[in-house]
């Protein structure tokens, strides 16, 4: 219990406590996630050029090192240029838009699916639970990668079916995960108190149930966000991912590699090291969240 | 308070429960039926939990139910209260038969009965506040409307001992004690008549339990409460309770208003529980306990369940079970001896 009287609010609300009790790295991988969210959403206000339109591109400056001038003498390439002459910082910020979008919708989509049928299963029981666990079995005993390389093969390029792709890889955790807590939570006395109310049964699934199962919920969400930007770079370097005309980090990556033995480092390192952060910050601050729910342990 | 609706015949019970039994199923495995042949015997058909009790509350009462862990009170309280579906039998509300219709009529009907949990902890909603947690079913079922419910929680807070200005609160900021009341607030915010305590005080400090229990007798008897009262500390169903209940094995053995019960109990089990209920004044006392094991339930002995642990046991009592029936005036007994005289203590093993 805290110190304060009855009735008195808290000195500060729960989220700055939280920031303060953090670790350090946890806090750096938090800024280095937020400055990525907000260079992902301010892309065509902080870059110099858009990469995706050919017209702002001059072939003068293809292959430039980091560093360089711009052949009209206005601005530099401070990461270098790609063989379009497209300045990489600028295809960079677009490429974080384009990953963190896909990876942002897929997951939030993922885990509203996940969520609805975890709980079905939990409430279902018998052959409805069955189905639906041993869909997610047989989905999972397939690795990801290959589940979302068949789906692409049928479906075609596309950020649309790349999102498509990685949901259709991704709820089957979600699912797991909440059926697993929702069996644990329902044989607790508050939901059977719930039911002793006379309140209907989805009430009590949305409302008493669900509530008490986002914990580990909320803890796996970071790791399937960063197993998503992973898996669609992947995708995408494959060539499978998104269109040419979108690039993603990893198609960035992709078309740098042809060129990396040539010692023209800049066009794949570059992408590969913010794609690297990105990640590493986004599973930091998974890692962070998950101590502090256990250190609020049963609340 | 609580006036019977015109419909209402007296002569009904306000609450009955009739032939209530709970069967948990347990397929036998392969090995286990290989060795029950092997036996000549059958092999077990699950654990009888409650077998055919029937009890009936008038309005009003307090009934206490008593018996050692795992004769089946506690399941017997939940399908009381409606939270378990029994195997047989059912519960009668003013001669309606509960819980077996399901839709929101139904659900409003199961109301009349609500029941107190034995560990608050587990049975408050973590995530929810006090607010909430007491005013949800009220405002779900209309009871209350939307801008009276704030007042109508602070009402029912003050009604169990808590500070309103706690509301807003979450159960893990409340003691044990605090704790019990917030689930006693929940269970009165829907207006029952029938309380199903179980064991509602045995996870507090010796302290809050006298509070919790002088609440609720408190409660009694200022709302005209009834209350199945279910517990293993013979001193609080002494105190509180009109009537008494025995179970063994998941079966009444003895059912007497509570002063006979404790002054002069007829059935074997009874009177060995009784005699080892420690008393203040008595000085010392010598405990008698009862011999053997509880026979596991799900291979319950043949006749009576206590015979393997009587010393009264007779032929008889290994073959046919004896019936509850109506000893002397409102005791009723599940025995086949009525001729035994001698006090407990002569009847310890040595």
């Amino acid at each position: 219990m805290t110190a304060v009287g009855p009735g008195v609010m808290p000195a500060h609300p729960r989220s700055w406590r939280l920031i303060a009790a953090a670790r350090p790295a946890t806090v750096i991988a938090g800024l280095v996630l937020v400055a990525a969210v907000l260079v992902a959403v301010l892309a065509p206000w902080l870059s110099q050029q858009n990469p995706y339109d050919l017209a702002q591109l001059d072939v003068i400056d293809a292959h430039l090192p980091p560093g360089s001038a711009m052949a009209t003498g206005t601005a530099r390439y401070w990461l270098g240029t790609d063989p379009q002459g497209r300045d990489m910082l600028s295809a960079i910020f677009y490429g974080l838009r384009t990953s963190l979008l896909v990876a942002s919708v897929s997951t939030t989509v993922a885990l509203l699916f996940g969520m609805v049928t975890g709980l079905l299963a939990a409430f279902a029981r018998s052959w409805v639970d069955a189905a639906i666990m041993r869909l997610v079995d047989l989905q999972l005993s397939f690795p990801a990668i290959l589940i979302a390389l068949i789906l692409l093969g049928l479906l075609g390029q596309g950020v649309d079916k790349v999102i498509l792709a990685l949901i259709a890889v991704q709820w089957a955790y979600f699912a797991r995960t909440v059926r697993a807590s929702a069996l644990v939570e329902r044989g607790k006395d508050y939901v059977q108190a719930a039911a002793g109310l006379g309140l209907a049964p989805l009430r009590i699934a949305l409302g008493h149930l669900l509530p008490n199962c986002l914990p580990p919920l909320l803890v796996i969400v970071p790791v399937q966000a960063a197993h998503a930007i992973t898996l669609e770079a992947t995708l995408s370097f494959l060539g499978v991912g998104v269109p040419v005309t979108e690039p993603s980090l990893g198609m960035l990556i992709a078309g740098g590699y042809d060129y990396l033995l040539s010692g023209e480092y800049w066009i794949s390192l570059f992408p590969g090291i913010a794609l690297v952060l990105v990640i590493g910050a986004i599973n930091i601050v998974g890692d962070g969240l998950q101590d502090w729910f256990h250190s609020t342990g049963e609340r | 308070m609580i006036e019977p609706s015109s419909d209402w015949a007296p002569a009904v019970p306000l609450l009955e429960i009739a032939h209530l039994s709970k069967r948990y199923a347990a397929r036998p495995t392969l090995t286990e039926r290989l060795v029950a042949t092997l036996d000549h015997r059958r092999a077990g058909d699950g654990v009888h939990a409650v077998s055919d009790v029937c009890l009936d509350l008038e309005r009003g009462e307090t009934l206490g139910l008593v018996g050692e862990s795992g004769c089946g009170k506690s399941t017997l309280a939940r399908m009381v209260a409606g939270l378990l579906k029994p195997t047989a039998g059912e519960v009668r509300y003013r001669g309606q038969v509960l819980y077996r219709a399901s839709g929101a009529t139904a659900r409003r009907q199961r109301l009349k009965v609500q029941m107190v949990f034995q560990d608050p902890m587990a049975s408050l909603n973590p995530r929810m506040t006090i607010q909430r947690i007491i005013g949800e079913a009220p405002a779900v079922h209309g009871l209350v409307g939307r801008e009276a419910l704030a007042g109508y929680v602070d009402g029912i807070m003050v009604q169990v001992g808590l500070d309103p200005a706690l509301a807003h609160r979450y159960p893990h900021q409340f003691s044990g004690g605090q704790r019990q009341r917030i689930a006693i607030a929940r269970a009165l915010a829907v207006k029952p008549e029938i309380l199903v305590c179980d064991e509602a005080a045995a996870a507090l400090d010796v302290s809050v339990q006298a509070q919790i229990i002088n609440l609720l007798m408190t409660l009694r008897r200022d709302l005209g409460l009834t209350t199945l009262l279910i517990s293993h500390d013979l001193g609080v169903v002494y105190h509180i309770c009109d009537r008494t209940a025995v179970m063994y094995l998941g079966r009444i053995v003895e059912l007497a208003p509570t002063e006979t019960l404790f002054g002069r109990a007829r059935h074997p089990y009874s009177r060995l529980l009784v005699a080892g209920m420690p008393r203040i004044g008595a000085g010392k006392q010598s405990f008698v306990g009862v011999s053997g094991e509880v026979p596991s339930p799900m291979d319950p002995p043949a006749g009576c369940g206590f015979h393997p642990r009587c010393r009264y046991a007779v032929d008889r009592c290994r073959i046919d079970r004896p019936v509850l029936r109506r000893g002397t005036a409102d005791q009723w007994i599940a025995c086949h001896r009525d001729d035994i005289t001698d006090t407990p203590a002569e009847t310890s093993v040595p």
